[in-house]
């Protein structure tokens, strides 16, 4: 499965990609924010892994570009965090997040998320 | 025959008229001197008048010297505020600025050991899988290299900690820039044209201030229940 993750945070990105690589998912692409994301991420990206507080282009603006474009509209999307509070959580399923993973959080429950929604989309 | 403008032995009516003339432009001149030496006098009156009467009141000859002592103290009010707007300078504002850049100081520093630590444990995973490639028969020697490895992987997952307190440190950054914005505006108070300071801006921000460790399970429940409910099912997945 070809994976993107997009996080302004190097440290993320590579911790992001260890829990990816631990549960077996190796062809993972990288952007460090959402002006990034949207020049790789075509219609051969079948997951995004996104940050929500990021510069130039925040997370919650990526997932309504990328809802936005036919190639990308049905893409899973999972937001990475710190936020939570319920407006937060509200706004992104109003622009089209699929789940949404506290940081700091367990490869595990990365593990879990992205059985959930890639198995139904 | 004679001129109609002299007669005979006399000036001449030309003559006459100018000097006449001449005569009117004196009295004039004349009259507005006098004008002016009256009103002269007028206020040489009144300032004879002024001085009966601060005669007569000696209360009222107070004034000039509390003119003069409130001068003094509107001086003295001045200087006090230009010590307090150095002390400000030399203590807040500056001892703000080196707070700011200490605490980038850091998140750079903790970056970078982050960095450190992961190339630490990506080279640990590497000599985990050699040693694995060495003994594929060794069924206990899998378990334990299995066990090892998932153990690198959750001090991995254990460095999230560096995100967390790097947007936690950029939040209280950001709270000390608004504050030195306003100290600078205290200290510009008496300058001209001084400005309110501009509100700190908070939409689109590269950082959660309330990124937090606190309940972290408990609060991820509570987000997949908002998902459970916002999506109509269990999955947390758009319909």
């Amino acid at each position: 499965m070809k994976c993107l993750v997009v996080d302004d945070s190097a440290t993320m990105r590579r911790i992001v990609l260890n829990a990816l690589k631990s549960i077996g998912m190796t062809n993972v692409l990288e952007a460090g924010d959402g002006n990034e994301a949207l020049q790789v991420c075509d219609g051969s990206v079948e997951l995004v892994i996104t940050d929500w507080n990021m510069p130039n282009m925040g997370g919650l603006e990526l997932v309504r570009s990328l809802r936005g474009n036919p190639t990308t509209s049905k893409t899973p999307i999972l937001m990475v965090t710190t936020r939570s509070v319920q407006e937060d959580i509200l706004q992104a399923v109003e622009a089209g997040v699929n789940g949404y993973i506290l940081k700091p959080f367990t490869p595990q429950v990365l593990k879990e998320k992205i059985s959930q929604i890639t198995a139904v989309a | 025959m004679i001129s109609p403008a002299e007669g005979p032995g006399g000036p001449d009516i030309k003559t006459l008229a100018a000097e006449i003339h001449e005569t009117m432009a004196l009295v004039d001149q004349l009259v507005r001197e006098v004008k002016v030496g009256a009103e002269a006098h007028q206020l040489q009156g009144r300032l004879v008048e002024l001085a009966t009467i601060l005669t007569k009141r000696p209360d009222l000859t107070i004034l000039p010297g509390l003119v003069v002592r409130a001068y003094s103290e509107v001086t003295d009010a001045l200087g006090g505020i230009q010590r307090s707007r150095e002390a400000i300078q030399h203590y807040s504002f500056e001892r703000l600025q080196r707070s700011h850049a200490k605490l980038s100081e850091v998140t750079n520093v903790t970056e970078s050991a982050t960095l450190e630590l992961m190339n630490g444990l990506d080279r640990a995973l590497a000599l985990i899988d050699r040693v694995g490639a060495m003994t594929p028969d060794n069924a206990d020697a899998a378990d334990a290299i299995g066990s090892l490895r998932n153990e690198v992987n959750e001090l991995f997952g254990h460095l999230q900690f560096q995100d967390i307190t790097a947007q936690q440190l950029a939040g209280v950054g950001s709270l000390l820039e608004d504050i030195e914005a306003r100290v600078k505006a205290v200290l510009t108070l008496f300058d001209a044209g001084s400005r309110r300071p501009a509100a700190a801006p908070t939409a689109g921000l590269a950082y959660n201030p309330d990124a937090s460790f606190d309940d972290v399970r408990g609060r991820q429940a509570a987000i997949d229940a908002t998902f459970a409910t916002r999506r109509g099912d269990e999955s947390g997945v758009a319909p």
